[in-house]
C-alpha cells in the first residue's frame, strides 16, 4: 500500500512540476489562458505562444534531459559498483561537450553535432575505463581517471573556445556550456525524444541485470552474466542518453549524481526501482531548478550554477545516508 | 555427475605456474576439502573449476562436456560459485541477493518473476534464514552472509557449490552451522568443494581431502589417510600431533607447546614475547614520564 502510494508520487512530482511551470515567469498567465491555449479556446497570440511554443517545449524538454541525466547516472553507479560517479565525473559530460563543441566549429548538420558529442562521449568513458584498469581499477582510481580525462577535454574545449569566430560561434559555444534550457524549443526537444527513447529503453530493459553487474566482476561471472558484453550495452546507452542531453543543454552537473541517491533513499537499492525512480526525480528536479533559474532574478541563472547550490549540499546529505545505512564505496 | 580437473595448469605470470598439473574429481553427494598453504593453489584451482578461468593447460569436464565450451549460463545452472565474504556497495535485501541467483535462468532483458522468488525463499528456507529475508544484506553478521550466498547458489539450482574458505572469519558454532548445512545438501545429492585453512574441520566434515603443497596435488583420499603428522609437516613445514579422544573424535594441534622450554622453537617464541613485553613496559613508562 506504501508502495503504491510511493509510485504514484514518483509520477505526480515530475507532473505537477511541468503544469506549475507553465504558470509562472515574467509574463503573468492565469488558468483561463494555459486552459484556453491547449482547449483552443480564445485567448491572446501572445500567450497562446508563451505556453504552447516556449513553456511547455521548455519545460517538458527539462524533463527529459533531467530524466536522462539521471538514468544515466543511476545506471553507471550501479555498473561501476560505485555511488560516487556521474557522466560528469566518468568524463563523458567533457567529451560530449568536446565533441559538440568540435562539430559547432566545423559548423556541420545538427544531427552530426549529436553524432560527435557521442563519439566524443564514448571516447572519454574508454579512456577512463582504460586507464581506470591499468591502475587496479578501485573506486578511487575510476574517479581520479575520470577527472583526469574530464579536464582533458575540457582543456581541448578551451583550445577550440580560443581559435572560435568571436562574434558567431564562439557566443554560441559560451552560452551553451554554462548549461541551459533558454534556447529549449520543439525542434531541440524533437532531436532529444529519439535518443533519448532508444537509450532509456536500453537501459529500463537491462535494469534487473544492473543489479548482478554491481557485484564483483567474478560473482557476475559465475552468475552467467557475460560482463564484457552487458557492460558494453550499458556504457553506450548511457552514453548516448548523456550526449543527447548535453548536446541540447550544455552541462548540467550534479542531477546524474545526486539523483540516484534520492532515489535509493526512497525504494530501496533494487535497480529495478531504481531506474524508473531516477528517471522521474531527475526529470521532476530540472523542471523545478529550471523554473527556478528563470523566475528568482530579473535575468536568468545559469542552471549550472544552480545545480551546483542545490546539489553539493544534497549530495553530502546523501551520501552520509548511504555510508550510514551500510553502503559501502571502496 | 562428475566436476574433474584433468591436468591442469595455470599461471598468472608467464614461467612461473600457480598449477602444474593437478587432477581433481568432485562427484555430486560429497563433500570434498581443499587444503594447503597460503600460496598452494587452492583459489586458483577453484576458480579453473568454476569455470572462471581458463588453465593454460589441461581439461576441466562438466559430465562429459568441456566447461569451457560450455555458455556462461549453462555453466551457471550446474556450478555455483560462493566467494569469499565480500561487502557490495548497495545494501540489497537479503531476499534481492538470493535472487540474483536465478540470473542464468533468466533472459538478458528478464527479470524475476513469482516463481523466481518462490525458489528464492525455497533457498533461504533450506539455509535457514528465511526470517532474515527483507534484512539487508550488508547488515547480516559473517555466517549469515555466508549462508545467504549459499542460499543464492542453491536458487542457481547448482549441482555443484565450489565454496572459497566458507569457515574464516567465522567462530566456532557459525563454522560449523555453515559446514553442516554444507554436508547436508550433499545427503541431497549436491557436490562440494570447499577451500580451508583449518585441518580439524578437514578432519571432521568432508568425505574426501586433496591436499595441495606449491601447485601440486600431494595427496587425496579419506580425511583420516590424508592429513596424518608426516604429510602434514612436510605440506606446512610444522609439527602436528594427532589426538584421537574416546568417542574416536580427532583433532591435530601443533606439536610444539605455548612457550615450554622443551621444544626448540617454542624457546624461541618465548625469547621472542619477553622480549616484546620489555619493550611494551618501557615505552609506557616513558609516556609516564612524559
Amino acid at each position: 500500500m506504501r508502495r503504491r502510494g510511493l509510485r504514484a508520487a514518483l509520477v505526480l512530482f515530475p507532473a505537477a512540476a511541468v503544469l506549475i511551470s507553465l504558470f509562472i515567469g515574467r509574463y503573468p498567465v492565469g488558468f483561463r489562458e494555459v486552459a484556453g491555449a491547449f482547449l483552443g479556446a480564445d485567448v491572446s497570440p501572445t500567450a497562446r505562444v508563451l505556453i504552447l511554443d516556449v513553456r511547455l517545449p521548455r519545460t517538458l524538454g527539462a524533463g527529459v534531459v533531467g530524466a536522462s541525466l539521471a538514468l544515466a547516472g543511476a545506471a553507471f553507479q550501479g555498473l561501476f559498483r560505485n555511488p560516487l560517479v556521474d557522466s560528469r565525473i566518468l568524463g563523458v559530460s567533457a567529451g560530449a561537450a568536446f565533441g559538440a563543441a568540435f562539430a559547432l566549429l566545423l559548423g556541420v548538420p545538427w544531427y552530426l553535432v549529436d553524432g560527435f558529442a557521442f563519439a566524443f562521449g564514448l571516447l572519454a568513458v574508454f579512456l577512463v575505463v582504460l586507464i581506470a584498469r591499468r591502475f587496479g581499477g578501485s573506486v578511487l582510481v575510476l574517479v581520479i581517471s575520470g577527472i583526469l580525462v574530464g579536464s582533458l577535454f575540457s582543456a581541448f574545449l578551451g583550445v577550440i573556445k580560443y581559435i572560435a569566430d568571436p562574434l558567431d560561434v564562439l557566443p554560441a559555444i559560451t552560452y551553451w556550456l554554462l548549461g541551459s534550457l533558454a534556447g529549449m524549443r520543439w525542434d531541440a526537444v524533437g532531436k532529444l525524444i529519439p535518443a533519448c527513447l532508444i537509450g532509456a529503453g536500453a537501459l529500463l530493459l537491462l535494469r534487473w541485470r544492473l543489479n548482478v553487474l554491481s557485484l564483483d566482476e567474478r560473482e557476475a561471472t559465475a552468475l552467467g552474466v557475460d560482463v564484457a558484453r552487458l557492460r558494453t550495452g550499458v556504457v553506450l546507452a548511457g552514453t548516448l542518453l548523456v550526449a543527447a542531453a548535453v548536446s541540447q543543454a550544455g552541462m548540467i552537473g550534479w542531477i546524474g549524481l545526486i539523483t540516484p541517491h534520492a532515489a535509493r533513499a526512497l525504494v530501496g537499492p533494487d535497480h529495478m526501482r531504481v531506474l524508473p525512480a531516477s528517471m522521474a526525480l531527475g526529470a521532476g528536479f530540472l523542471v523545478v531548478l529550471d523554473l527556478l533559474s528563470r523566475s528568482l532574478l530579473a535575468s536568468e541563472v545559469p542552471l549550472g550554477v544552480l545545480t551546483g547550490i542545490v546539489g553539493v549540499p544534497a549530495f553530502l546529505f546523501l551520501f552520509m545516508r548511504h555510508l550510514a545505512r551500510g553502503g559501502g564505496w571502496r | 555427475m562428475r566436476l574433474a580437473a584433468h591436468g591442469i595448469s595455470y599461471s598468472y605470470v608467464p614461467g612461473r605456474p600457480v598449477l602444474r598439473g593437478v587432477s581433481v574429481e568432485l562427484a555430486a553427494g560429497e563433500v570434498l576439502f581443499l587444503l594447503g598453504p597460503n600460496g598452494s593453489g587452492k583459489t586458483t584451482l577453484l576458480e579453473c573449476l568454476a569455470g572462471l578461468r581458463r588453465p593454460g593447460a589441461g581439461r576441466v569436464l562438466l559430465g562429459d562436456a568441456d566447461l569451457h565450451r560450455l555458455s556462461p549460463r549453462d555453466r551457471a545452472r550446474r556450478i555455483a560459485y560462493v566467494p569469499q565474504v565480500h561487502r557490495p556497495v548497495f545494501g540489497y535485501s537479503v531476499l534481492e541477493v538470493v535472487l540474483m541467483g536465478r540470473a542464468p535462468h533468466l533472459g538478458t532483458f528478464a527479470a524475476p518473476g513469482r516463481e523466481d522468488r518462490e525458489v528464492a525463499r525455497e533457498a533461504l528456507e533450506a539455509v535457514g534464514l528465511l526470517g532474515h529475508a527483507h534484512r539487508r544484506y550488508t547488515e547480516l553478521s559473517g555466517g549469515e552472509m555466508r549462508l545467504v550466498l549459499i542460499a543464492r547458489g542453491l536458487a542457481q539450482g547448482a549441482t555443484f557449490l565450489l565454496l572459497d574458505e566458507p569457515d574464516t572469519h567465522l567462530d566456532p558454532r557459525h563454522q560449523h552451522r555453515v559446514l553442516t548445512l554444507v554436508r547436508d545438501l550433499t545427503a541431497r545429492g549436491l557436490g562440494a568443494l570447499v577451500t580451508s585453512h583449518s585441518p580439524n574441520n578437514a578432519l571432521h566434515y568432508p568425505d574426501r581431502v586433496v591436499l595441495l603443497s606449491a601447485g601440486r596435488v600431494c595427496a587425496q583420499g579419506a580425511p583420516e589417510e590424508v592429513l596424518t603428522p608426516p604429510r602434514l609437516r612436510e605440506t606446512y613445514g610444522m609439527e602436528f600431533v594427532l589426538l584421537v579422544g574416546g568417542n574416536g573424535h580427532r583433532a591435530l594441534v601443533p606439536a610444539q607447546g605455548r612457550s615450554s622450554s622443551s621444544a626448540p622453537t617454542g624457546s624461541e617464541s618465548g625469547a621472542d614475547s619477553r622480549y616484546l613485553r620489555e619493550r611494551a613496559d618501557s615505552l609506557l613508562a616513558a609516556r609516564k614520564g612524559r
